[in-house]
C-alpha cells in the first residue's frame, strides 16, 4: 500500500483511466461505488485479496501501479455474478481482465502463468500433460485427444493467432 | 379528502377514468367515464356488510396482496366516498345471479333467491335484477384548466431474483408498511410472514431498482428517509430488534432530514454502506444477505429474519395512455415532462394543463404539496383573468392558399388545427392558444400556406446569409 498521504493529481488518474480503458474496461467511470460487485464475488468468500470495487476506485484516482504486484487478479473465477449484478452497467469482470492485461504487458505475473502460455503455443493447451496418454488408454480411448495435439494444422492456426495477438510483444517464445 | 368530498365548490369523480380531452386552455371539454360500480351510491352507506358475506377471495391490492379482499369491497376503511363496488371479474354470480338476470323463485318458500351481498345489503344498494351498463356512464365537463396528478407505483420484488422474491420474509417497504400499520392485514403486529413471529433480525435494502441502469436511472428520492422512518419506528417499539441498513449512499437532504438520519444512528441502527449481491434462503428459513461495508473495505453478512426491499418508484402503465390524450410529453424517465424544469415546474407543453405530484418525477410529501399548491394558483390564474397571453410566435394559415388537403391537421402535436368550412370548401384554422409555434405545419404544407410568425422563409434565410457572411 501507498504510504503517508498521496497528492492526487490529474496526470497519474489520466494515465490510469486510458490504460484500463483501451484494454476493454471501458465502464470505469460508470462506477458509483456502491460494492454490489464485491458483495456478490466468490474470491471475497475465498479471501482473495481481489476486490473489483476497491480496483476499480484505485484506477479512478490513479493509482494504477498500486495493485500489479497483487497476482489475485489472476484468481478471478471470470463468472461474471459482479457483470449481472452491477446497476451502473461497469462490467467489473471487464476491468478485472483489463487489468490483467496491463500486468501482463509489464510482465507482472507468476512464472507458472509463463508454462502455460508456452504450452498453449506449442501444444495447443494452456495445461497439458503427457500422463494423460496412459489414463486414456486404460478406459479404451485411443492415446492422442482428438484436439490440437494431434492436429498440426489446428495447432498451427493457434499459433498464428497467438503470433498475432499482443502477447508475443512480451518475447516469451 | 373528507373536506374535499364535503366541499360545495368540489365536484369528486371517483373510480372515473378521462376517456378525450379537447379544446384549449379556457375551453377544455372533457369526456370521463365513470366506471360501473355495480353498487347504487346513492344508497349504500359504507356499512360493509356485504364485504362480510361475500364468498370471494381475491388479494388486496390496498394491503399489496399481504391479504385477501371479497369481490364486492370498499378499497380502504378511510376510502372517500365510502362506498362499495363489485370486483365484476372476480365475481362468480351466486345464486346463479348475473346482472341483470331475475332471481329464482325458492319452491319452498316463494320467495325469490337473492345472492349474498343482495341479502346483506339493508338498504337495496345491491340489487343484481338491473340491467347495468358494463361500461358505465360517459360524463361530458366543460373545464378552463386541468391540473394531473396520477401519482406513482412502486415497482414488485418479483423483478429482483438476486434477493429471494419468493420468500414471504423478503417484502418491498410499501408492504412493510401496510404490515406496520394499525389497518393493516395483521392490525399492526410486527410478524414474519412465513412464520407469524417476531422477528429478530431485520436488514433493510435502498436503491432496489433506483439509481440502477437496468431498471431506473434516477434516484426515487424518498427512500432513504421511509426506510430510516421505518426502522426508527420498529426500533423504539421494539429495542431488542436487530436492525441493518444497507445503502450505496445516504441521501437525506432537507429541513431536519439529516437530524433524523443521525439520530438512527444513536438508537443503535447500524447501517452499512454498501449495495448487497443478493440473498440466499438458509436451512433455518432466514435470510443470508451478503453484503459490503466499504468503510470497512470488507464483506459482511446479515443472518435476517426480514428483508424489506426500498423498490423503486415508477409511473404506471395507464399514465402512458392518458398522456396521449392529453397531448402531454413523457420524459426519458417515463414520467410527465414540465415545459421547464426551474422556471416552469407545474406548466406543460400544453397550455392550460397543469402537474403536481409524482407524476412529474419522484418527491416526498412536503415537495408534493408544495407543487400541489403552486399548480392549483397557476391552474386558477387564466381563470380569474379570463384571458391568456399567448406567444407572437405562432403559425397562421393563409385560407387563399391553403387546398383544405388536412395534412398540417395529422401532424400537428397540440391538436391545434382543425379544418373549417369557407364558402363550402375545407380550409385549416389554428387556434391560436392551442398552437406552440412548433412549425412543423408550416414545414409539412405542399401549398405553402401556413406562416410561423418570425420565422418565415424570407427571415430564416436572412439569418443564414448573416450567419455565413465571411468575416
Amino acid at each position: 500500500m501507498y504510504e503517508g498521504v498521496v497528492v492526487l493529481n490529474e496526470k497519474d488518474r489520466e494515465l490510469a483511466i486510458k490504460t484500463i480503458m483501451e484494454r476493454g474496461g471501458d465502464g470505469v467511470l460508470r462506477c458509483i461505488q456502491c460494492g454490489a460487485c464485491q458483495s456478490t464475488c466468490p474470491m471475497a468468500f475465498a479471501d482473495f485479496t481481489l476486490n473489483p470495487r476497491k480496483l476499480i476506485r484505485l484506477i479512478q484516482l490513479g493509482f494504477l501501479e498500486e495493485m500489479i504486484e497483487d497476482s489475485s487478479t489472476w484468481a478471478c473465477q471470470a463468472c461474471n455474478r459482479c457483470v449481472e449484478i452491477c446497476p451502473r452497467n461497469v462490467k467489473p469482470f471487464e476491468i478485472v481482465f483489463a487489468y490483467r492485461r496491463y500486468q501482463a504487458m509489464e510482465l507482472a505475473f507468476s512464472t507458472s502463468a509463463v508454462q502455460s502460455q508456452m504450452n498453449l503455443y506449442m501444444k495447443g493447451h494452456a495445461v497439458f500433460s503427457e500422463a494423460y496418454k496412459e489414463t486414456r488408454q486404460k478406459v479404451g480411448l485411443p492415446p492422442e485427444t482428438p484436439t490440437a495435439v494431434s492436429y498440426p494444422e489446428a495447432l498451427k492456426e493457434i499459433q498464428t493467432l497467438i503470433e498475432n495477438s499482443p502477447i508475443m510483444e512480451l518475447g516469451l517464445f | 379528502m373528507v373536506q374535499v368530498s364535503t366541499n360545495p365548490n368540489i365536484e369528486l369523480l371517483t373510480y372515473s377514468e378521462v376517456e378525450s380531452v379537447e379544446g384549449f386552455v379556457g375551453n377544455f371539454k372533457v369526456k370521463v367515464r365513470k366506471k360501473q360500480t355495480w353498487v347504487d351510491w346513492t344508497k349504500c352507506t359504507g356499512c360493509g356488510e356485504c364485504m362480510e358475506k361475500c364468498p370471494v377471495k381475491v388479494p388486496n391490492e390496498f394491503n399489496a396482496g399481504l391479504d385477501h379482499r371479497p369481490a364486492i369491497y370498499i378499497q380502504f376503511p378511510q376510502a372517500v366516498p365510502k362506498k362499495a363496488v363489485i370486483d365484476i371479474d372476480n365475481c362468480i354470480n351466486c345464486a346463479g345471479r348475473k346482472f341483470g338476470t331475475e332471481p329464482k323463485i325458492s319452491k319452498r318458500t316463494g320467495k325469490p333467491i337473492l345472492a349474498p351481498c343482495e341479502r346483506a345489503c339493508g338498504t337495496g344498494a345491491v340489487n343484481r335484477s338491473l340491467n347495468l351498463d358494463p361500461n358505465g356512464e360517459i360524463v361530458e365537463l366543460d373545464v378552463g384548466t386541468i391540473v394531473v396528478a396520477t401519482g406513482f407505483k412502486v415497482m414488485e420484488k418479483d423483478w429482483f431474483k438476486e434477493y429471494a422474491p419468493h420468500h414471504p420474509d423478503v417484502m418491498t417497504a410499501l408492504q412493510f408498511e401496510r404490515l406496520l400499520s394499525a389497518t393493516g392485514p395483521t392490525g399492526g403486529k410486527l410478524v414474519r410472514p412465513s412464520t407469524n413471529q417476531k422477528p429478530k433480525v431485520i436488514s433493510f435494502i435502498s436503491c432496489v431498482g433506483s439509481r440502477d441502469v437496468r431498471y431506473h436511472s434516477y434516484c426515487s428520492r424518498v427512500c432513504c428517509m421511509y426506510l430510516i422512518k421505518q426502522a426508527k419506528l420498529i426500533k423504539s417499539k421494539y429495542p431488542d430488534i436487530e436492525i441493518y441498513m444497507h445503502f450505496m449512499d445516504v441521501r437525506t437532504p432537507g429541513k431536519d432530514f439529516d437530524e433524523y438520519y443521525t439520530s438512527a444512528i444513536e438508537m443503535g441502527i447500524n447501517i452499512v454502506r454498501g449495495k448487497p449481491g443478493g440473498i440466499e434462503v438458509l436451512p433455518d428459513g432466514r435470510l443470508r444477505v451478503m453484503a459490503y461495508d466499504a468503510g470497512l473495505g470488507k464483506n459482511v453478512e446479515v443472518h435476517a429474519d426480514m428483508v424489506i426491499l426500498a423498490t423503486a418508484m415508477e409511473v404506471p402503465e395507464s399514465a402512458k395512455k392518458l398522456a396521449s390524450t392529453l397531448s402531454l410529453t413523457i420524459d426519458a424517465s417515463g414520467f410527465f415532462k414540465e415545459l421547464h424544469p426551474k422556471l416552469k415546474p407545474v406548466e406543460t407543453a400544453v397550455e392550460g394543463i397543469y402537474l403536481a405530484g409524482c407524476c412529474q418525477g419522484p418527491k416526498d410529501i412536503p415537495d408534493t404539496v408544495s407543487q400541489a399548491k403552486g399548480a392549483a394558483a397557476v391552474a386558477a390564474v387564466p381563470l380569474a383573468r379570463g384571458k391568456v397571453v399567448i406567444e407572437p410566435t405562432i403559425s397562421e394559415v393563409n385560407q387563399e392558399k391553403c387546398s383544405g388537403c388536412g395534412l398540417c391537421v395529422a401532424v400537428c402535436p397540440y391538436n391545434a388545427i382543425s379544418l373549417e368550412l369557407v364558402n363550402d370548401r375545407p380550409r385549416a384554422k389554428i387556434a391560436p392558444t392551442a398552437c406552440k409555434g412548433c412549425g412543423v405545419c408550416t414545414s409539412t404544407c405542399p401549398s405553402e400556406a401556413i406562416v410561423l410568425h418570425g420565422f418565415t422563409d424570407k427571415q430564416i434565410e436572412a439569418q443564414v446569409e448573416a450567419l455565413t457572411m465571411p468575416v
